[in-house]
């Protein structure tokens, strides 16, 4: 702010000789112009003397704060769809991450990280500048500080709409990983089994029963086979089963009419033990979602038949080979 | 790990009762990506008796594709130390005279291995 005692010089020396008034402030305007660049002239000269300007630095972050928030407020308030758009945009991101790998997703952050700092180090020049102007708003022209304040406000706004993507991102990670998400992602996104599943009659099984293990055989089928170790009751260790010539996809099929003949339902534990295949060690080091995995569909699959419902699927190594264990909801 | 025979008491006898068929097919395990002939599975096996018997399927399918034990990404070690045992305590089981495939059977192992992966 210009100083107040050359200001009233200014006004004094605008009066008439005779002290009277006079209507015409042309010369009353030109003195407060005048006062006003000698004030910024000794700002300048105070910072090079190395004294404190008379402007305050809590005054400057005051206006450049006030500048961003008056943006972000704004942005909130005039924009609540914009901002609603940004959070969504994230938050589908969010579910969408998951379902890429961790590899390909960690390329995807970097890159992503990479461009945010481009994008930065393009406009931080800039940003300092117009907070510099705002903070410190004396010898610039009205038009210039305008053009500042406005630049921190569009600032402000972005903020908001960056922190609403990214809260949405972070909250629909999150969401993905819920059970209700896995209720939706069940209905919408995992494949149908195969029709001959549904319409297929499964020929008679043969049942066999030793002291540690359940068998089941069909006849005319030498290569189909089923074994279980039953360590208590509703946990269910199948160790093998072979599809042998039925047809694809009803594996799970014949999973649970072997545990329903046998009066052995997993109500508690199904797991399915000393697994090696390719398909499911690629999974498990890959990180995907053992319920995706062929086993774990199969499982899937059996356990609906049988009216029971999964909780959580996970993979234990063991012996140099995993196991895929399934927890039932009670 | 474990150490000695992997095949003790009525196990041992259970295993080593098997009677060798060379007229029998093999069938695909698709849980351990291995061959498996019927000849070679005793009924009553342990628990434990049944997992070393499922330890040596997987170790002879390394044989069977001619890769090395250590080029199981689990754990490089435990089909080696499963073999090695094996080899150290010997017992009579089918599944030793079928270290080699006829052309046949490894014709029809390529073909499962290719079907189910």
């Amino acid at each position: 702010m210009p100083n107040a005692n050359t200001e009233q010089q200014a006004i004094d020396s605008a009066k008439s000789p005779r002290g009277e008034e006079r209507t015409d402030f042309s010369d009353l305007y030109k003195g407060i112009v005048q006062a006003q660049q000698a004030d910024s002239k000794r700002q300048v000269m105070d910072i090079r003397d190395g004294k404190e300007p008379s402007h305050s630095f809590l005054q400057g972050a005051k206006n450049v704060l006030g500048a961003i928030g008056k943006g972000a407020w704004n942005e909130v308030t005039d924009h609540p769809l914009r901002v609603g758009a940004s959070g969504g945009v994230g938050f589908v991101l969010g579910v969408g991450a998951t379902f890429i790998s961790r590899p390909v997703a960690t390329a995807v952050g970097i890159v992503s990280l990479g461009a945010a700092g481009l994008e930065l180090a393009a406009h931080a020049p800039k940003w300092y500048q117009d907070a510099k102007i705002t903070a410190n708003p004396q010898g610039y022209s009205p038009f210039q500080i305008a053009r500042a304040e406005n630049s921190l406000q569009k600032l402000g706004a972005g903020t908001v709409d960056v922190s609403a993507g990214m809260l949405g991102g972070l909250g629909g990670a999150k969401f993905a990983k819920s059970e209700s998400f896995a209720m939706i992602k069940d209905s919408l996104i995992r494949k149908p089994p195969p029709v001959v599943a549904a319409e297929f009659k499964m020929p008679e099984l043969q049942l066999h029963r030793d002291d540690f293990s359940i068998k089941t055989t069909i006849a005319g089928n030498d290569r189909a086979w089923f074994r279980a170790e039953i360590p208590y009751k509703g946990s269910v260790h199948v160790t093998d089963i072979y599809r042998g010539d039925l047809p694809k996809g009803t594996g799970g099929k014949f999973l649970a009419e072997s545990l329903l003949k046998h009066g052995e339902l997993p109500t508690d534990l199904l797991v399915f033990r000393g697994v090696t295949n390719i398909p499911t060690m690629a999974a498990y080091r890959a990180g995907t979602d053992p319920a995706l995995s062929v086993l774990g569909k199969t499982g899937t699959e059996a356990l609906k038949i049988l009216g029971l419902t999964p909780k959580s699927y996970w993979f234990n190594v063991r012996n140099g080979k995993l196991d895929l264990i399934i927890t039932m909801a009670r | 790990m474990d150490s000695g025979p992997l095949f003790r008491d009525n196990d041992l006898r259970l295993v080593e009762s098997l009677v060798y068929d060379p007229t029998l097919k093999p069938n695909f395990d698709p849980m351990r990506d291995c061959l498996v002939w019927a000849d070679e599975r005793p009924e009553g096996l342990t628990p434990a008796g049944y997992e070393h018997l499922l330890d040596l399927f997987i170790a002879r399918s390394f044989i069977h594709r001619d890769l090395d034990f250590s080029a199981h990404s689990l754990d490089p070690d435990y089909f080696k130390q499963i073999w090695d045992r094996a080899m150290e305590y010997k017992f009579e089981w089918p599944g030793f005279k079928r270290l080699r495939l006829s052309a046949e059977e490894k014709a029809f192992f390529d073909s499962e291995l290719a079907h189910n992966n």
